[in-house]
């Protein structure tokens, strides 16, 4: 006798449990479909993935510390050695509780589970089938995956001892994870990468500077090359690598070598051609809003488009889920943090600065080193920054990217901004006001006017001083190619401005520039504002190929530093001069 | 001659130092004096930064003795307290030494010495070695911090008798620590010693630690303190220490009266509290007031009752936090160049740096049902969650706060490993007056201690059943009864949002507020009086002092407006058109520029389907309003930045129509008829009440 179920979920990873626990709550009848042994639900993640590897990171990482840090902190360690059977077990453990706890989640939610071994060739019917599949290890052809000396992660989080050296195939999340816990257990650790940079899909900054700090730490890098091939002798493993645009190879010897170039969906076996599922080039579950091309077959999580993240799943399956029961149901793939759990962690969500070049978006950086962070500073963690990309008019965050400890914790704050379609003030309350600068213009004579008298005071000269607005106006004011200037504006009041003049050289007949004033408002200083207005005259200078005089006072040092800094010569006689290259 | 300075702050601490620089950054010529050797106030050289050091190397010490072997790792630590003292001296001085490398790049004028405001405008410095010298500024603004509070009868002599100060230099460990008082720093010490091999008994006045905590945050962590081995007294008194030759001899009294015990220690550590430092700056011979509790009186502009001195941190009212005294001292060093500077004292985190951490932003339960405020509370234990679980760190939870009607985020509260940096998301959140759904539908990373926060908000809003988004948004925009309410508690902030037409002229008010606990807005309409304070001080958004809002039931709502710190108001006009004899536009305004960006991409044509527009308006008043907004497209998918609450509201604004027809036909117009629904009620000046409520949205 079979039931008749709203929906199937196939797959009790991340994507297919939360999916089923919101089915449950929705009211929905679910069923759940897991082919792992003895019931172990959690997928990849939980089995062999994000949990595993995240429990010999933390214990490895500890390790490190006490052997290498702890003396400095006041506490003698002594002798500190590995217990390597103990650390395994301990991961195991962690594993072991927390699909227990799908377990008792699937239970509670009442959903019901088909699992292996107890699973028998059952009919299921049903409304609605959540395919919830996950993904699996790309294969390197040429080398061969044993799961003893060539692993896949999975296989690296077992080793029964600690490689003497360990060559890494792949400079990804995984491969530098996995990596790193191994370095810090006493392993000699390379990694190859095909591209000319690690974590390819990171901002490019953070990757370089991960790249420097993990180099640091110990661990060798061969960018920019291949492994074509792999030779098991009687302990070891000879690898031939290549570099990638094609060269001589050369081979290195391996007591182990983990194979972390990618995952691929996985869907084999499904059945999919029988029911009209398309995939795509790659194998990936082709979707709209998670339905697929046959009626009442949906599909989440890695083996659709979108990256291969436990929490993108999660979310995917909510999602479905919700619109399985005609609610809004939604995914903003664009707030998906991405963390690296090496140490220092490395975060990012949003887009990276190479993508916004790419895209033509005018943005603006912001970036605070750990190094200037007291806490980081107090408890020795300073490599690092954070880096916030935001909208360089409207100050919208676009991207965050975090290297540093707790960095992953620190996304979230990140990500939520993001949510909100926050601006980076609202983050860090630092962001200058937005100030433009433009070309003088008739109606600005009184607010010019304004701002010569306040400058006028400021030189103490306010008794000298003869404009008036209504000479101002006569003199043509930006109309009049003799009288010109630039105009900083915030928020509709004028807050700085350069005005000169434009006239020939007497004997040469050249174009020149006369500098007559440059003055910012108190409040506006320190924003640069002086030498932007200075850089506008100074391109104007360039396109009508004039050069730019003025006068300075000989003994004003900041003044003639400032202006040597835009380029400027100093001649003695208390003048300026500017000439375009 | 004398410099006349633009600034001169008193007191060089997180709130002195920072006013001084982000005023010396915003063009003011300042001047700092410290009489302290070093700058950074007691945070950086006495409080938070050595405190930091010393629990983060104690906890790597404890952790090495107890939970190494569990992970694998052999190793039999032992402590070496003098390298401990001096790691914990390296970060001060790398801390303090930043603070002077700022001080000196940013061209500040530093005065080695104690301060007294001679007048008004004028500081006399008394260096160390007694000359003095005279500084003339412009403003004054007192950052002179807080002192420890002292128990009476007992004299701290910082040896055997200490307060914070004593308790981080502490030359051996003591086998017996006495620590008075269960707040924060007598916690964070105790654990130190605790960990490090003292016997740590800690006495309590109240009959609960933490006072001023959530009550069941204090009562779990209580049990975990207790599981770690200290031991606590609490509701109990000290009345006496006396020295004897095995130590010292404290004597104890039940708080109400009652037989006296007695307690042996090595050491004491006095942790009741911290009182404001202001001895012998001159206020009284100034004339600057000060509060029965001695802290300086202030305006919301930090200035006090004599002109030209201002005071910031624990100096004045508030929580004596390091962040509070920051984030003040950069809002007046704003104010004084002229600029919008504002602090939201109800996005003030604190946290407890134990282990576990102890982290809070907002509302405890306890204030929400004194308020009478209807919350409903998520709570997700560490236990489950999958990072805590394999870091072996599963103590505590994560517990939210909501409004039980609209659902928006009042308090956060999270015991557990790094609860410090958790909280920075709920501060984040809260700041965009955000809800638990929006928090519980951010995409938070795995694994991370972090989804215990998003599980916490899932919880919450789990409990309601899954209002639909845009029903909950439109409620909560509806006003709610507070609205109309008699309501005249002063516990709340309210934000105006000036509405401004092209012309620049200003024409009404936006407000919007939370009123015990209660969500409000209205518009305060283009009355003389508001006309008036719309132009007072800072152009872009001038709205501060008191206001009346007149609402339909005839209430009327005193409302004190301020400053919001987010303030940068953007208006523009999305559309304007000439219809029959009148002239209407359609004006958006929000915080920020991109909440017009957002709007405008919402105009497009692909998004025009999704959104909806409800028009208030009887006709007669002088400004009608409309709102708008996208809700969940039916059956399909949220689109991005859609709904969340502060992100996308557009407001009609109707001018110059004499009728509601005009603004309704533009609406209409802008959006297709079939969106746009009139709603036949009044809002003579008032926005939301039972009456709008009433009305349909189709």
């Amino acid at each position: 006798m079979s039931e008749l179920y709203d929906v199937v979920i196939i797959g009790a990873g991340p994507g297919g449990y939360n999916a089923a626990i919101r089915a449950g709550q929705l009211g929905l009848k679910a069923a759940i479909i897991e082919k792992r042994d003895n019931k172990k639900l959690g997928g990849t993640c939980l089995n062999v993935g994000c949990i595993p590897s995240k429990a010999l990171l933390h214990a490895s990482e500890l390790y490190e510390a006490a052997e290498k840090n702890f003396e400095s902190l006041g506490i003698k360690t002594g002798k500190v050695s590995l217990d390597l059977p103990q650390m395994l077990k301990q991961k195991s453990d962690a594993v072991e509780g927390l699909t227990k706890g799908v377990e008792f989640l699937m239970k509670k939610n009442k959903v019901k589970t088909f699992a292996s071994p107890a699973m028998k060739r059952l009919n299921l019917k049903q409304k609605n089938i959540v395919i919830a599949t996950g993904s699996e290890v790309t294969p390197l052809p040429g080398v061969e995956i044993d799961e003893q000396k060539i692993v896949s992660s999975t296989g690296a989080l077992e080793f029964s001892s600690v490689p003497k050296h360990l060559v890494v195939i792949g400079g990804g999340v995984i491969g530098l994870e996995l990596g790193s816990v191994w370095r810090r257990l006493g392993a000699k650790v390379t990694v190859v990468e095909f591209l000319d940079k690690i974590l390819p899909t990171m901002d490019g900054e953070v990757s370089k500077q991960f790249q420097r700090i993990l180099k640091k730490q110990g661990v060798e890098f061969k960018l920019s090359s291949k492994v074509t091939g792999a030779e098991k002798l009687k302990t070891k493993v000879k690898l031939s690598v290549e570099p990638a645009a094609g060269g001589d190879a050369e081979a290195i010897d391996a007591d182990a070598v983990l194979v972390a170039i990618g995952r691929r969906p996985y869907t084999a076996g499904l059945g999919l051609e029988n029911v009209g599922v398309e995939t795509d080039g790659r194998g990936f579950i082709v979707t709209d809003h998670f339905k697929t091309s046959a009626a009442g077959v949906w599909a989440i999580g890695d083996c659709i488009t979108g990256p291969m993240l436990a929490h993108k799943a999660e979310d995917d399956g909510t999602a479905c889920i919700e619109l399985i029961a005609g609610k809004a149901g939604h995914v903003n793939y664009d707030t998906v943090p991405n963390v690296v759990y090496t140490y220092p962690e490395v975060a990012s969500v949003g887009q990276t600065e190479e993508q916004l070049k790419e895209a033509g978006v005018a943005y603006k950086v912001g970036k605070f080193p750990f190094a200037a962070n007291s806490r980081a500073k107090t408890n020795h963690e300073t490599d690092g920054f954070v880096k916030i990309l935001a909208d360089a008019t409207t100050d919208r965050v676009l991207g965050c990217h975090i290297v540093g400890v707790e960095a992953g914790e620190l996304i979230a704050e990140a990500v939520s901004v993001m949510e909100f379609g926050g601006a980076s003030e609202d983050i860090a309350r630092v962001s200058e006001d937005s100030i433009t600068i433009r070309p003088v213009e008739r109606g600005d004579v009184n607010a010019v006017y304004e701002l010569i008298c306040g400058l006028a005071d400021h030189e103490n000269e306010r008794a000298y001083l003869t404009a008036t607005p209504e000479r101002l106006a006569q003199t043509g004011f930006g109309d009049n190619p003799q009288w010109r200037g630039f105009v900083a504006e915030s928020r509709g009041k004028l807050v700085g401005y350069a005005t000169y003049t434009q006239g020939f050289h007497i004997w040469s007949g050249a174009a020149r520039i006369l500098l007559d004033d440059i003055y910012v408002l108190p409040a506006y200083r320190g924003a640069s504002l002086g030498e932007q207005l200075m850089r506008r005259v100074f391109e104007q200078a360039a396109d009508i190929g004039a050069d730019v005089s003025w006068t300075v006072l000989p003994d004003n040092d900041r003044a003639i530093a400032f202006y040597r800094r835009l380029g400027a010569n100093y001649q003695t006689i208390g003048k300026c001069r500017w000439q375009p290259e | 001659m004398n410099t006349t300075y633009d600034l001169i702050v008193i007191g060089s601490g997180p709130g002195g130092y920072v006013c001084a620089i982000r005023a010396a950054q915003l063009g003011l010529k300042t001047a700092i004096v410290e009489k302290r050797s070093t700058y950074g106030g007691t945070c950086l050289n006495v409080g938070c930064i050595p405190s930091k050091a010393l629990l983060h190397a104690s906890e790597l010490y404890e952790e090495a003795g107890h939970g190494f072997d569990k992970m694998g790792i052999k190793v039999s630590p032992e402590l070496d307290l003098k390298r401990m003292l001096a790691f914990k001296d390296e970060g001060v001085k790398g801390n303090v030494d930043g603070v002077a490398f700022l001080i000196k790049k940013n061209k500040i004028d530093p005065f080695h010495g104690t301060g007294r405001i001679v007048k008004p405008g004028r500081v006399e410095v008394t260096a160390p070695g007694g000359e003095k010298t005279l500084v003339d500024g412009r403003a004054i603004v007192i950052a002179t911090g807080s002192d420890v509070a002292q128990l009476p009868g007992i004299e701290i002599d910082e040896t055997d008798i200490v307060s914070s100060t004593g308790a981080l230099s502490l030359s051996s460990v003591p086998d017996r620590l006495l620590v008075v008082g269960a707040g924060v720093i007598g916690l964070e010490l105790g654990s130190v010693w605790r960990r490090l091999g003292a016997d740590v008994t800690v006495v309590e006045y109240l009959d609960r630690i933490l006072p001023g905590m959530d009550g069941e945050v204090a009562k779990q962590l209580e049990r975990i303190y207790s599981k770690q081995g200290l031991s606590f007294r609490l509701g109990t008194k000290v009345v006496g220490v006396e020295r004897n030759d095995d130590g010292l001899e404290v004597t104890l009294e039940p708080a109400n009266g009652g037989a006296q015990d007695r307690l042996e220690a090595d050491v004491v550590l006095v942790a009741i509290g911290r009182v404001p430092f202001t001895e012998g700056l001159g206020l009284d011979d100034a004339g600057v007031l000060r509060d029965k509790r001695g802290r300086i009186t202030v305006n919301g502009q930090f200035e006090t009752n004599v002109t030209g001195i201002y005071a910031i941190g624990d100096a004045i009212a508030g929580p004596m936090l390091a962040h509070k005294a920051e984030d003040e001292g950069i809002a007046v060093a704003e104010i004084l160049a002229g600029q919008a500077g504002h602090v939201n004292h109800d996005v003030i985190p604190s946290v407890i740096y134990t282990t576990p951490e102890v982290a809070s932003v907002g509302k405890t339960e306890e204030e929400l049902k004194a308020d009478d405020v209807p919350y409903t509370s998520g709570k997700f234990p560490f236990l489950a969650n999958g990072r805590a679980k394999v870091n072996k760190t599963t103590d505590g939870f994560v517990k939210i706060l909501a409004h039980a009607e609209t659902d928006r985020i009042l308090g956060v509260h999270i015991i557990g490993a790094n609860a410090s940096e958790l909280i920075a998301e709920a501060a984040v959140i809260m700041e965009f007056h955000g809800s638990a759904e929006d928090l519980a539908r951010t995409c938070h990373a795995h694994p991370t201690l972090s989804e215990a926060v998003k599980e916490a908000a899932l919880a919450v809003f789990r409990t309601r059943d899954f209002v639909s988004r845009a029903g909950r948004r439109r409620s909560l925009f509806d006003g709610g009864d507070g609205v109309t309410g008699s309501s005249q508690q002063r516990d709340e902030t309210f934000l105006a949002r000036q509405v401004q037409s092209a012309d620049g002229h200003e024409h009404a008010a936006f407000v919007e507020g939370v009123q015990g606990g209660v969500e409000h807005r209205g518009v305060a309409v283009d009355d003389d009086g508001l006309a008036e304070s719309l132009e007072a001080r800072r152009g872009y958004a001038g709205l501060l002092g008191q206001h009346h809002l007149q609402f339909p039931d005839g209430a009327d709502l005193p409302v004190e407006i301020e400053l919001h710190h987010r303030f940068h108001q953007v208006v523009g006009v999305v559309d304007q058109r000439e219809i029959g004899a009148q002239h209407a536009e359609l004006l958006i305004f929000g915080n920020r520029r991109q909440d017009f960006d957002l709007f405008v991409g919402r105009f497009q044509p692909r998004y025009r389907d999704s959104m909806d527009a409800r028009f208030f308006g009887d006709g007669h008043v002088e400004h009608d309003f409309a709102f708008l907004q996208a809700p969940a497209l039916a059956g399909g998918a949220r689109e991005q930045h859609g709904n969340h609450p502060g992100t996308i509201e557009a407001h009609g604004f109707r001018r110059d129509a004499r009728s509601a027809d005009g603004f309704q036909n533009f609406l209409e117009l802008v959006l297709g008829e079939e969106r746009v629904e009139r709603s036949a009620v009044g809002v003579d000046g008032g926005f939301g009440g039972p009456e709008q409520r009433a009305g349909r949205c189709r």
